[in-house]
């Protein structure tokens, strides 16, 4: 045999080995459990805002015909209500059209898309959250300032301080851990690309 | 027991060239290459602990992967779920220029018999016909009388 075409040969198997070289091994089980798990922490925050919206839009219109008595703007009582349930229902859509869960059976490209867009409506959605619910705080301020008396608002004002914080500290944290989950899960995916 | 997988799974991703290269180079597809990739793997781990010190890694590698391609069957169902490991890649789809090159050395091959595939694969290599030998299971005088014969089919194929 030609020595030329033998050489051809060598050199085709290098260019595999060379190959393979560059690829590596993946342990699908692992990768698809990790994932998962991470998926979970993004879908358990899912559940928190439904049912604390949920509660809301429940209870909320009893709590606002007994305040009636305390000359609580109802027309404010109403617009919460209803900004809690847009809220409910967005947050139903996104988590429900992107449907986190169903990665595992789509291809890296469309899942590492899911992720990314997931990211970006819920940034938006809380943007708009935090609005509406500065909105909120001030609106019940100046209605209180109204009723209560002096001490009372002062009362009031440093229960606000206190708690205002926390609420803040309390909902960003949960934001930047699931955000990073994301950040995480699309790395992972990203490199199986 | 974790320690034993960590070991398997060290050998098996430093041999893993050898490994999906024996596996492509005796399939048809790519379904056929991922199930005799996953076949050889579970054949490995089986026979894992019985090969310690018996020989060397590299031979008892050689050896279980050519067993394995020379004797499967055409399975009907893939066996992913009893096996985690694989690797993403598709050499009879892919269509850059190391593909194509890489499809042509699997023309060749793969229109040898299956013993002589593997004895061309293991001389590609730079094995010895001793060390071709004894992980084919057949004689080095028998080696040198086949590549013989396999080198002229070659000529006879690049001739065609």
């Amino acid at each position: 045999m030609e020595n030329k075409e033998l050489e051809e040969m060598k050199a085709q198997l290098a260019l595999l080995n060379e190959k393979l070289e560059k690829e590596h091994i993946v342990n699908e089980k692992l990768t698809k459990e990790t994932l998962r798990n991470k998926t979970r922490l993004v879908n358990t925050n899912k559940y928190f805002i439904l049912v604390v919206d949920g509660l809301c839009m429940v209870f909320g219109p009893a709590l606002i015909w007994y305040l009636r008595m305390y000359n609580f703007p109802i027309w404010l009582g109403f617009l919460a209500i209803a900004v809690t349930a847009f809220d409910f229902f967005a947050q139903l859509v996104l988590f429900n059209k992107l449907n986190l869960n169903s990665f595992t059976n789509e291809n890296v490209v469309n899942s590492i898309k899911k992720f990314k867009d997931f990211k970006k409506y819920h940034k938006i959605l809380l943007t708009f959250e935090w609005g509406i619910t500065a909105i909120a705080f001030i609106s019940i301020f100046l209605w209180a300032s109204q009723i209560l008396s002096k001490q009372g608002l002062i009362i009031y004002a440093i229960c606000l301080a206190l708690l205002i914080p926390l609420g803040i500290w309390s909902v960003t944290s949960r934001q930047k851990k699931i955000y990073s989950t994301c950040d995480e899960i699309i790395e992972q995916l990203e490199e199986k690309v | 027991m974790k320690e034993k997988e960590k070991e398997f799974t060290d050998i098996v991703k430093a041999h893993k060239n050898t490994i999906y290269t024996v596996c492509y180079l005796f399939s048809k597809d790519q379904d056929e290459v991922n199930d005799l990739f996953q076949e050889t793997l579970i054949n490995l781990w089986r026979g894992f602990d019985s090969f310690k010190g018996q020989c060397d890694v590299k031979t008892w590698i050689w050896r279980v992967s050519l067993n394995t391609c020379l004797t499967a069957e055409r399975k009907k169902k893939r066996r992913v779920e009893t096996v985690p490991l694989s690797m993403d890649i598709n050499l009879f789809t892919d269509t850059d220029d190391d593909t194509k090159q890489i499809q042509q050395l699997y023309s060749r091959i793969n229109r040898l018999g299956l013993v002589d595939r593997a004895i061309i694969l293991l001389w590609l290599e730079n094995m010895s016909y001793e060390e071709i030998g004894q992980i084919i299971g057949i004689s080095t005088k028998n080696i040198s009388v086949k590549l013989v014969r396999i080198k002229e089919q070659l000529k006879k194929m690049s001739n065609e």
